[in-house]
């Protein structure tokens, strides 16, 4: 019987080794099961963590349509950006529907069926109404989810982020473009109109000269044709300049060269080039500014005021403090309404539409970027059916070195 | 022995001064208005119409693209429907109208006389 209780010892104790061993197994594997699991949460916990911090960071929110009953769940970004409480909203998707532009919504359902249809993601740039009087420009993106079996579309879901701000400036941008692309028809009209001159009179005079009529070349006519042709030089020349201007001031370019002068005899000389226009005298002002481009300025202004003064007097005055010199033109002509004073200082505007006179509108612009390098600025004071008044307000010392 | 009417539609004083120079010495009779407004109202004040219009398209107060629709297509202005046009313009524009040829400024002036010698003799 020994050998049977040996035996039965040996067994018992095989047994509780195997199962001491068993139970450390599967301790074992229950506290790796654990620590797997405990992992895998980790893991899904940070990736939850950095996808909301990636749709955070990207102001992104999340959509999702369960098509069996069209129910939709959403995150809180997208409630935001819709201007919807989560009341409102209530998981209805005739609530996020309400919200969006009705010139979208034909395209959106026809891009969502696209999508569904062909198992392709769905991509679309729509606005959305958050009030009536707010637009929103969103992109959404998403694809849908089939049954394995069925094939049948279950889900819907994606994201959708804010993108007004890029629509802005792609908006501005076009409206750059669009500038520009006009201005470049308005600057070739422009051209061709002394070029057009040139050309008549010199293929006048060819035939003149050809049917040999001598009174058309007397000295008389030819230092009138002579002088045509040099009015029509100068304005070509006056346009040019006016393009060579601006490209430099886009560049960045336009420096001033300071040199001591008075101001009153500058202003004088101008106004003298100037039919009608009437100068009140001041002494003399000395000072440090560029000489030439505020002879431009002047020129720009009192070109202007001729051009829109309908034909009335036109005044030129100079003014100064101990800090500044101020020169102040004067027109009683079309004056320039209160939306469009800010407009006309910059590049290619002018007050009126394009027909109606003629000149590149470059020259507001470049005038208040003389006065503004000078450290000074231009001021306007208008009134509709009363006239402008355009006054140079200039440092007596360089204020800003360029 | 006066040649026929010239009407010459363009803003641009030197060039309607210059193109007036050209005709007269051709013996063509010439009118000139200095946008399409102001041609209209010539064209209605005159008996015997002109033979042929030379019109700029970029004007102010009535352009010459408005000028045209009002002449050919306005039930209005009937009477100025077959007065043939000549447009002479900066840049190289379709026109909506029929116009019997389009010259580009500067325009080459026997090809001005050339036109005008086919309508308006």
């Amino acid at each position: 019987m020994n050998n049977t209780t040996s035996l039965i010892m040996v067994f018992s104790c095989v047994a509780a080794i195997v199962a001491a061993m068993v139970a450390a197994m599967v301790a074992w594997l229950y506290r790796r099961r654990l620590q797997i699991e405990r992992q895998i949460e980790l893991q899904l916990k940070y990736s939850r963590e950095n996808l909301n911090f990636a749709l955070q960071s990207g102001q992104m929110g999340t959509w999702d349509i369960h098509l069996v009953d069209n129910s939709v769940t959403c995150s809180r970004e997208m409630l935001d950006l819709w201007g919807v409480s989560a009341e409102e909203f209530n998981n209805e998707r005739s609530v996020l529907q309400s919200k969006v532009h009705p010139d979208d919504m034909a395209p959106m359902k026809k891009a969502i069926n696209h999508a569904i249809a062909n198992e392709d993601v769905y991509e679309l740039e729509y606005r959305i109404l958050p009030r009536p009087d707010q637009v929103r420009w969103v992109f959404s993106r998403g694809r849908c989810s089939y049954a394995p079996d069925s094939h049948q579309p279950l889900r819907f879901s994606g994201i959708v982020f804010d993108i007004t701000e890029r629509k802005m400036r792609e908006e501005a941008l076009q409206q750059a473009i669009q500038t520009r692309d006009w201005f470049l028809t308005i600057a070739g009209h422009e051209l061709k109109t002394p070029l057009t001159s040139l050309q008549l009179l010199i293929q006048l005079k060819q035939r003149d000269l050809k049917r040999s009529y001598p009174e058309a070349f007397t000295a008389e006519k030819i230092s009138e044709m002579l002088e045509k042709q040099l009015e029509h030089i100068q304005r070509l020349t006056r346009l040019v300049d006016g393009l060579l201007d601006v490209s430099q001031i886009t560049e960045g370019r336009l420096q001033l060269s300071y040199s001591q002068f008075d101001i009153c005899k500058l202003v004088a000389d101008v106004a003298a080039r100037f039919p009608g226009v009437l100068y009140a005298d001041c002494t003399s002002i000395l000072g440090e500014w560029d000489a030439f481009r505020l002879e431009q300025v002047l020129v720009n202004l009192l070109t202007n005021a001729v051009k829109y003064g309908n034909g009335k007097p036109i005044n030129i005055s100079v003014s100064q403090s101990a800090e500044e010199v101020q020169i102040a033109v004067r027109d009683r002509g079309l004056g320039i309404a209160q939306e469009d004073q800010d407009r006309i200082f910059h590049r290619f505007e002018r007050a009126i539409s394009e027909n109606e006179v003629s000149g590149l509108g470059l020259g507001l612009y470049i005038a208040d970027t003389i006065v503004q390098l000078h450290g000074g600025k231009i001021i306007l004071k208008s009134e509709v059916g009363q006239g402008s008044e355009f006054t140079v307000i200039l440092p007596r010392r360089q204020g800003s070195k360029s | 022995m006066k040649k026929g009417l010239v009407l010459i539609v363009e803003d641009e004083v030197s060039i309607c001064s210059y193109l007036e120079e050209i005709f007269r010495g051709d013996d063509f009779k010439v009118a000139i208005a200095e946008n399409g407004h102001a041609a209209l109202n010539i064209l209605r004040s005159l008996e015997v119409l002109p033979s042929i219009i030379f019109l700029d398209l970029m004007m102010p107060v009535m352009d010459g693209h408005r000028f045209l629709y009002e002449i050919q297509q306005n039930p209005e202005n009937a009477r100025f429907k077959n007065i043939p046009v000549v447009v002479v313009t900066a840049a190289q524009t379709q026109v909506d109208g029929h116009v019997v040829a389009i010259l580009r400024k500067p325009p080459d002036l026997e090809r001005l006389l050339e036109l005008a010698e086919k309508y308006a003799l």
